[in-house]
């Protein structure tokens, strides 16, 4: 075992606190990035779970909940690109619901086609439900939104600005942000939307091979008068909107970065107290002429096993809390660039507290042996 | 002029050190000159504050005199550069302090090893057999792999000195080795210590309070007041330096019993005896 191990493993009660701090850096960034990941890609959800390759919408539009209306003759433009081989209308957009029992609610209506074979048809919505949501004003919302609609279920009816739904099913585990998701179809979501019969949200496409979407997307965009995405990239457009609109991001690095200086202050600090603890060994070592660079390895060397040591402990722990998280009813997204990244950050922390730990070897003064 | 038998390995010339500054100021060695000899166990003793560490300290390489020059092994050490002075200590000093100052964490190959390794450049196997045969040497075979809790004070001072004698060192300093331990465990420590010069031919300079070690020594340099009393030769005889200059510069020789004072008079020539 080297030396460094060594000591801590001898002098663990002391390096306690700094493997802590460590460990509790890496899992406040991973947990906390994590959940706003998990909150905002309900935000695009409506993109994640179906299977169109493009989406074409107005121009500079921000996020797939914030589209406007487009004319539907833009659906032949698109049609129109020999690599595509279906598209389709769509319709998204926030309206209001008015709860049987009074009061209102916003929500999120999406209206689309509901065929097998349907580009905007989310995979929750099975057969069943899509064929019963072909009567006009009939709707699904998600179990998990009864009561923020003031239904109890299946049966119920409400008003969709002004316009009587009925609920026809009901999916499980489509949460949503702003407003309860609405799904329908094409023609009883434009009432519900308001928007003329001729205007669309979105045209949806698949192309014949998904590789030639960028080049599809790339001349649409060079004709003008729209703005079209791949699937992917309006996905993470519409993450990041709400990301930065909503300054979360900022407050999620704010608390991100806290969280690192109290660690690096602490293992620092550790590593500070550690070493000063073995200043006369230390100067022992200095006075038989052995170079202070060799203490200092051993100080960073400590520092890089703090770190492993913290990292590794808090691995396990991230996914023990997602885990309760996700049953009480809040996804934590933990995609493997963000658990390399947040373990990348703390190690770089924890290596930069044992160069401020480096400090203490300074006083190393041989002379201070001699009475 | 007669030559001397013996040429010295460690030659310190009128050295001066004082410390703090204005009225603060007090002067820890006032002129003193000192020769050191290959092969040797030289005593230094003096009443608290007589500059003895100071001594040591300037001797060996640690503390920057104020005025005065130290030739080691025929170099100017405080005429070399820090990095320079840095080599000349870990390629020929070795030093034993009072504290044992021994990593907690590490057993007693480790305490050894580790000199080996970060001063000698050994590798992991080279050093830690060489750490085993020192402990084997010094008695501590069966002490090896225990940490330096697990140890009594004079086993812990034996580890100090196998880490000292890890560099096989030409200048050993020790200071004040044997003052947290009995006489037995002392005695020994005192024993390892002459070993080191007799058998290895190092120049052992200790500081020592306990009078009960000047007949271990080839030679007793007494200070006080941060000046040179005398330097004694207990036997007499061997490794006595008969060159007039260094009698002229470095010291008068004190006889126990002679002129000087404050010189265990009496007492110190029984022990005297012991080993004539």
């Amino acid at each position: 075992m080297s030396y460094s191990l060594t000591t801590l493993w001898f002098d663990r009660s002391r390096y306690l606190p700094g493997v802590l701090a460590v460990g509790f850096s890496a899992l406040l960034i991973s947990l906390q990035f994590g959940l706003l990941l998990g909150l905002f890609s309900i935000s695009s959800l409506p993109i994640d779970h179906t299977d169109a390759d493009i989406w074409v919408g107005a121009p500079e539009v921000l996020a797939v909940d914030l589209g406007r209306p487009i004319r539907e003759n833009f659906l032949a433009k698109v049609a129109a690109n020999p690599e595509i081989e279906r598209c389709e209308v769509y319709l998204q957009g926030f309206s209001y619901w008015s709860k049987p029992d009074g009061g209102n609610e916003l929500c999120m209506v999406i209206g689309c086609r509901l065929d097998k074979d349907s580009l905007g048809r989310i995979r929750e919505l099975t057969p069943e439900m899509a064929s019963r949501l072909s009567e006009p004003g009939a709707i699904v919302c998600d179990e998990s939104d009864l009561d923020r609609l003031g239904i109890k279920g299946v049966g119920d009816t409400a008003e969709v600005a002004g316009h009587r739904v009925r609920v026809v099913g009901l999916t499980k585990g489509i949460r949503s942000l702003a407003g309860p998701y609405v799904f329908c179809s094409v023609n009883t979501a434009k009432p519900l939307l308001r928007i003329f019969p001729e205007q669309i949200t979105y045209v949806l496409a698949r192309c014949k091979d998904p590789k030639d979407a960028p080049m599809v997307v790339q001349r649409l965009r060079d004709q003008g008068g729209v703005s079209a995405f791949t699937a992917s990239e309006f996905s993470i457009r519409s993450r990041m909107h709400w990301l930065t609109k909503t300054k979360a991001g900022i407050a999620l690095g704010y608390a991100a970065l806290l969280g690192l200086m109290v660690g690096a202050v602490v293992t620092s600090q550790t590593l500070y107290a550690a070493t000063a603890a073995s200043m006369k060994e230390f100067a022992v070592l200095r006075a038989m002429g052995i170079p202070r660079w060799r203490m200092a390895t051993l100080v960073m060397s400590q520092a890089f096993w703090v770190g492993i040591i913290g990292v590794g402990l808090s691995i396990p722990a991230v996914h023990g809390l997602a885990a309760l998280a996700a049953a009480a009813g809040s996804e934590v997204i933990l995609p493997m660039w963000l658990q390399v990244g947040a373990c990348t950050v703390t190690m770089v922390m924890a290596v930069g507290s044992g160069v401020v730990a480096l400090r203490s070897l300074r006083q190393v003064e041989p002379a201070m042996l001699l009475r | 002029m007669a030559m001397s038998p013996l040429k010295s390995s460690l030659e310190g010339r009128d050295l001066r050190r004082s410390f703090g500054q204005g009225s603060m100021r007090s002067t820890a060695l006032a002129g003193v000159s000192i020769d050191l000899y290959p092969g040797q166990f030289s005593l230094m003793m003096g009443p608290s504050g007589s500059g003895k560490s100071t001594l040591l300290a300037i001797l060996s390489g640690l503390l920057r005199p104020d005025n005065g020059t130290v030739h080691s092994l025929g170099q100017d050490i405080w005429g070399m550069s820090e990095r320079q002075a840095e080599g000349f200590r870990l390629r020929h000093v070795g030093f034993i302090f009072q504290g044992y100052n021994l990593f907690g964490a590490f057993n007693a190959v480790q305490q050894l090893e580790l000199v080996g390794r970060w001063g000698m450049n050994m590798g992991y196997w080279e050093a830690r057999k060489k750490a085993r045969h020192i402990l084997d040497m010094l008695g501590l075979g069966k002490k090896k792999h225990l940490r330096p809790a697990e140890m009594s004070g004079g086993e812990k001072q034996r580890v100090a000195i196998g880490r000292a004698l890890m560099k096989e060192p030409e200048l050993l300093f020790a200071d004040e080795p044997t003052s947290a331990l009995d006489w037995g465990t002392g005695e020994q420590v005192i024993e390892l210590l002459r070993g080191a010069a007799r058998e290895r031919g190092a120049t052992v300079l200790c500081v020592a309070h306990d009078s009960r070690i000047i007949p271990f020594a080839d030679q007793v340099i007494h200070l006080e007041d941060g000046q040179l009393k005398g330097v004694v030769y207990p036997d007499g005889k061997s490794g006595r330096p008969d060159r007039e200059d260094d009698r002229s510069h470095s010291s008068k020789s004190v006889l126990p019993g002679g002129e000087d004072e404050g010189w265990n008079k009496g007492k110190l020539g029984g022990r005297l005896n012991r080993t004539a």
